[in-house]
């Protein structure tokens, strides 16, 4: 797909994009499940990223983010893949589990969002590295970005922060969490959600990277 | 992002929300800004707008790292048998990194200090509690178990099933059919560990007791001396002048105490290592004795011959010290006793021969002396060491003595010359003389001895050779001197850990006399006695063999000893019977819930296949409380997440290596959902109270047949609700009753204590469950054990009184092990050719970090065990290959490590590598039978009982016979 060069997308779609995919790795209670069972994710979902990269549509099966499996089912599969095992999960959803350093990541986490002037705080539900938290402040950044629409200088700051958060970050640990879950045999469900995110976060990478130009990233 | 106090419904929002553009909402992020008008997230890009400028990602490296907050911590319940104190550095809710801390002043100027203490685990528990094996929400077991299925559930939800299945499991079989086991990473002094001691108590349930149950109880020691408590600071070592590590591998497992060991060579001192293996330690010795395993105590008694031909002995110190100048009837072969002497003589009153008056005398300081044993003062009395005495009995009878030296000098001279030795140990009997010259010539001699040397099926033996040296050359209870193996220091205001601590009202009244005239070693032990038996304890070798499915295994012909008469069934009926051992639930009782904490049964225990298999089926229930996922957890019905040592407040138990008592401050939050063991046990109690309230239980069977109300449950554990382990500052509450009863302590609460991180030692503290050094404390000098035996003449805390050699309880007798002796184990003929030994390791101390990556880079990264070269070429092994250990009764696969410092002969595999680590889940306790001695089951006589914390079966892992086979080669791994 051809992906823009030049800041066409919209920011408050792409803010909006990103809170929905921090939104979906919520553990499957009652409620939840609802929204899985009566196709409310998986149209939303749709909807919104396929508006912003249209090849989405093609190249993920949507009706598998819709099952009837029972909320216990869900549950289970996401404790088995995301929650617990021997030794941690097989499919932990912490960036900084698959990156060199743990305590290095979070750092560089936590550097991130105070220069933002935001942070996790004692009551955080999850950690700074947890991909719930990294969507959220891509959506913060891209919110930031709107905002400051009328003024594309200011804007471009956040952009090239999106672009070094993606590139350092999501964009290089969720294509491994999307073979882990392929490698674990997710159910369809989960391999569906982590494929869908992994296909937008990569092409929101080449996007941000055609908008700011690449830097090294290492 | 912003003050939204439900991230999870403004979340949903982006679902439920009709259309891209809706506004966006707060979620977890929250603003920095600490203006009292806190910008909302929605304000504060405007706000950034005007002062961000990003150009690339070294912009946010450009900002100064500030900590928020340093504060003390600690490794609670880490059972390293250390405590170091380190300072956690916290930022935005993470503790991020600790750094030792050099708080710790040397109590005299000669000796080196302690700065800084610390070791590798230490140093990365910052990282190994953000791991992703952390635990953060309460989980449910859905499906079979260990069938890895498992969901998340409220607290509320599981407290409420959990306290069900408690009570369900006190209607059906009483209260000690609910099972509780505080294992291997053991207790603290506070909060850590309070709020479970106070639930088990409060609901009555059996508690394993798993100190000799892991292995750690020098049972020669019990045997010996009465206690086992035999250590003092570590700076002590700095005094001696001959150190010798004999079973124990400092260098790995004393990591902040080694150097003092290492500093005493530059004072002179000598170090030498007894070892099999060319280990750690030894690469810092100046003599290794590379004996054959299991033959140690050969070379002690050997050692000891030379001493006494050569007359290197302190006669004087063995006359008061010890039970060598005592007589021994050599018709009976017993003691001669006062019941011998008189019609109305009692039989725990007895004898040595008085050179001075030529007459058999009563010992003072014996238990039945008729002044409560409580002096060793021989005043007049010139004992005689050696000697045939005509003594007459009281049937007019007139009978042959002699001395207990007597009957060991027979016994060293005809068993244990060093030639003789030399065939058993392997060793030049030029070597052995050396060693033992060179021992008695010391100064200051000292045997180091870790718990390793408690974990051989015959370590009593060894520990009763060791203690025969360090008497016969008079250095148990001086500086640099002795057998050590641990001790703990004592601390009054621990009792506030218990909601009450077991003694009656009557059980004290009766106690006023003997605490006028001061208590002795001996009461403290019979009031250590009376406490444990106001509780279910039961000693973790008996209850698996009694409960969950270890008999059959027990039983079996290869792991008797073939000196004694019976099968262990046998001393086990009479040890039952006798109400020796303690069994809870009673025999035929059921076993219908087990919950534990701090410990990893399905890993650590032998042949946990069997408990997997046998035990498991049996329960109801099975809960595991812990912060991380372990293999036991795995086979759980529940798990209840637990705040990380960093994320609530503690006291590190008392190691007494330290002059100081060391406490860990609460740094950050407890992640997720966990909570502190001291909410969650109070809150089980409050559940299983309001529960059996909603579901009107009435008295239910608790401890031994008594009722038991379980609608109190909660009152016994808050002392009616003087805590409320809902508070936040609750635990702090109870660690300022600690420090304000605690006057050994420079700490006067809790708060103070914390932010001291250590605190000093300044006093004695009265003895305790746990602590019986029988030392002053003096803060400007080392400590050292025992000195109340040999400055104030204290009697010693056994039938003697003293230091006792000769047991003449008829289970010794009939082992032949009524004086120290050297015995092969069970398996010396085993078919299988290999002898598996262990130990714990650098890398780790329990399986908490087995599993964690830095430390797993450090090694091979997967399990791995060690093998002598002569070994592994006749089975075409090389290093990096998968092999197969084996024998009949179960199997890993582990990596080799080719290593020519291990013995020829000797496989060994390092301690607490989860099962699941292994092909199959086939941990390497698989094919461990650890076969127990009968003669632990001993009891009614003297020094020789159970209690809680002291005298039961040791489980006894090493020496496990095995063969060895490869099973893959590295480069197939690879390929
Ligand atoms: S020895 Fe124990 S207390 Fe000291 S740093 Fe290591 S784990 Fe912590």
């Amino acid at each position: 797909m051809n992906i823009p060069t030049k800041s066409t997308l919209s920011a408050k779609q792409r803010s909006f994009a990103y809170g929905l995919m921090a939104a979906t790795f919520d553990y499957p209670d009652k409620e939840f499940t609802e929204l899985i069972h009566n196709k409310q994710l998986s149209d939303q979902c749709k909807t919104i990223l396929c508006d912003i990269y249209p090849a989405l549509k093609e190249d993920i099966d949507w009706t598998l983010l819709t099952t009837q499996d029972d909320k216990e089912t869900l549950q289970v599969e996401f404790s088995r893949l995301f929650d617990v095992g021997a030794s941690g999960p097989p499919c932990p959803l912490n960036g900084g589990v698959y990156l060199e350093e743990r305590m290095q990541t979070l750092e560089e986490m936590v550097r991130f969002y105070n220069y933002f002037g935001l942070t996790a705080g004692e009551d955080f539900e999850e950690l700074p590295d947890h991909i719930t938290t990294q969507l959220e402040f891509m959506h913060f950044l891209c919110h930031c970005e709107d905002e400051h629409q009328d003024d594309p200088e200011k804007a471009n700051h956040f952009q090239r922060a999106q672009r070094d958060f993606i590139n350092r970050h999501l964009g290089k640990w969720v294509p491994q969490l999307n073979d882990n879950v392929q490698e674990n045999q997710a159910a369809p469900f989960y391999l569906t959600l982590i494929d869908m995110v992994t296909r937008y976060i990569l092409l929101e990478k080449q996007y941000v990277n055609n908008l700011c130009g690449m830097i090294t990233v290492n | 992002m912003s003050n939204n106090k439900s991230p999870k419904l403004s979340r949903r929002k982006f679902i439920i929300g009709a259309a891209a553009g809706t506004t966006a909402v707060g979620l977890g992020l929250v603003s920095l800004s600490s203006c009292t008008n806190k910008p909302t997230w929605q304000e504060l890009p405007k706000i950034l707008g005007k002062t961000i400028q990003y150009d690339d990602f070294s912009d946010i490296y450009r900002e100064i790292w500030k900590w928020d907050k340093v504060v003390k911590g600690t490794h609670t319940r880490a059972n390293c048998i250390s405590a170091c104190s380190w300072d956690v550095y916290v930022k935005d809710g993470i503790a991020w990194r600790e750094e030792q801390n050099a708080i710790y002043e040397p109590p005299r100027p000669d000796v080196p200090d302690m700065n800084p203490r610390g070791c590798q685990k230490g140093a990365c528990y910052t990282s190994l509690q953000l791991s992703e094996a952390r635990v953060t929400h309460p989980l449910k077991r859905v499906g079979e178990r260990g069938g890895g299925g498992w969901k998340r559930i409220s607290w509320d939800e599981a407290l409420t099933e959990i306290a069900d299945g408690l009570i369900d499991a006190a209607v059906d079989q009483g209260t000690e059919s609910i099972i509780y086991d505080h294992g291997t990473t053991n207790a603290g002094y506070g909060p850590e560990t309070a709020g479970d001691f106070r639930f088990a108590s409060a609901m009555k349930t059996t508690t394993i007791d798993s100190w000799s149950g892991v292995g750690d109880m020098p049972m020669g020691a019990c045997q010996t001396w009465g206690m086992y408590n035999c250590e003092g600071t570590s700076d002590d070592w700095f005094r001696s002048d001959y150190i010798v590590i004999w079973v124990g591998n400092p260098v790995y497992t004393r990591i902040p105490e080694v150097h003092n060991m290492h500093e005493a060579r530059y004072k002179g001192a000598k170090l030498v290592v007894v070892a099999p293996d060319l280990s750690p330690s030894t690469v810092h010795a100046d003599m290794w004795l590379n004996i054959k395993p299991e033959t140690d105590a050969a070379l002690g008694l050997a050692c000891a011959q030379v001493m006494i031909e050569e007359n290197l002995i302190k006669k004087d110190y063995i006359l008061e010290q010890t039970d060598l100048p005592f007589l021994i009837r050599k018709d009976t072969q017993k003691f001669l006793r006062q019941s011998d002497l008189q019609a109305d003589g009692v039989d725990n009153a007895l004898y040595f021969w008085d050179e001075k008056t030529t007459k058999a005398v009563l010992a003072p300081g014996c238990e039945g002396d008729g002044d409560d044993g409580r002096s060793l003062d021989l005043g007049n009395y010139k004992p005689a060491l050696s000697g045939n005495f005509q003594v007459k009995l009281a049937d007019g009878k007139t009978v042959e003595c002699y001395t207990v030296y007597d009957k060991l000098v027979k016994q060293l001279n005809s068993e244990y010359r060093p030639d003789q030795a030399a065939a058993i140990t392997g060793l030049n009997p030029n070597l052995i003389r050396r060693f033992a010259r060179e021992m008695a010539a010391a100064p200051r001699a000292m045997i180091f001895a870790s718990w390793g040397a408690c974990k051989h099926y015959h370590s009593d033996l060894f520990q009763r050779a060791m203690i025969l040296l360090m008497s016969l050359t008079g250095n148990q209870g001086y500086p640099g001197g002795g057998v050590r193996v641990a001790a703990w220091w004592g601390l009054d205001g621990i009792d506030a850990m218990m909601a009450d601590i077991g003694l009656t009202a009557m059980d004290q009244i009766k106690l006023i006399p003997k605490a006028i005239r001061g208590l002795t070693p001996r009461d403290f032990e019979d009031i250590y006695t009376t406490v444990s038996e106001t509780e279910a304890n039961t000693p973790l070798m008996p209850f698996l063999y009694v409960h969950a499915g270890y008999k059959e295994m027990w039983d079996q012909e290869h792991l008797q000893d073939s000196a004694l008469p019976h099968n262990i069934a046998h001393y086990m009926r009479e040890s039952i019977d006798n109400g020796w051992v303690k069994i809870h639930p009673a025999e035929g009782v059921q076993p219908k819930a087990f919950i534990f904490t701090g410990c990893n049964p399905l890993r650590r225990w032998p042949s946990s296949q069997i408990a997997r298999d046998v035990f498991w089926p049996k329960l109801d229930l099975v809960v595991s409380v812990n912060f991380r996922m372990s293999t036991s957890s795995l086979y759980a019905d529940y798990f209840l997440p637990i705040a990380a040592y960093y994320e609530k407040v503690g006291i590190k138990y008392g190691q007494s290596y330290v002059h100081y008592l060391i406490c860990s401050d609460k740094a950050t939050e407890p992640l997720g959902e966990s909570k502190s063991d001291w909410e969650c046990f109070g809150l089980l109690s409050k559940y299983v109270q309001n529960r059996a309230k909603e579901r009107n239980i009435g008295p239910v069977e608790g401890f031994k047949g008594q009722t038991h109300d379980l609608t109190t449950v909660y009152d016994h554990h808050t002392e009616n609700g003087y805590y409320n382990p809902e508070e936040p500052d609750d635990p702090i509450k109870l660690m300022d009753k600690v420090f304000e009863n605690s006057p050994s302590v420079a700490a006067n609460s809790g708060r103070e204590a914390l932010d001291m991180g250590a605190v000093r030692i300044i006093g004695p503290a009265r003895p305790s469950l746990i602590y019986q050094n029988f030392s002053d404390y003096d803060p400007e000098d080392t400590h050292w054990p025992h000195r109340d035996f040999v400055e104030k003449k204290v009697a010693w805390p056994t039938l003697t009184g003293r230091q006792q050699f000769f047991i003449d309880h008829p289970w010794y007798i009939d082992a032949g092990e009524d004086m120290p002796v050297h015995k092969d184990p069970p398996h010396f003929n085993s078919k299988f050719p290999l002898r598996m030994n262990g130990g714990h390791n650098r890398w780790s101390i329990h399986a908490i970090w087995r599993d964690h990556k830095l430390l797993l880079r450090l090694q091979r990264g997967v399990p791995a065990l060690f093998m002598n070269p002569k070994d592994c070429d006749p089975r075409d092994i090389k290093d990096g290959d998968t092999v197969r250990v084996h024998n009949n009764n179960g199997e890993f696969e582990a990596m080799v490590k080719v290593a020519p410092a291990t013995a020829p002969g000797e496989v060994i595999i390092y301690h607490a590598w989860e099962p699941y680590q292994f092909k199959n889940w086939k941990g390497q306790q698989e094919p461990v039978e650890a076969p127990w001695k009968a003669l632990h089951l001993a009891g009614g006589y003297g020094q020789i009982h159970y209690r809680m914390y002291y005298g039961s079966p040791g489980h006894a892992p090493r020496g496990a016979p095995v063969d060895v086979e490869k099973v893959s080669s590295l480069l197939e791994e690879k390929a």
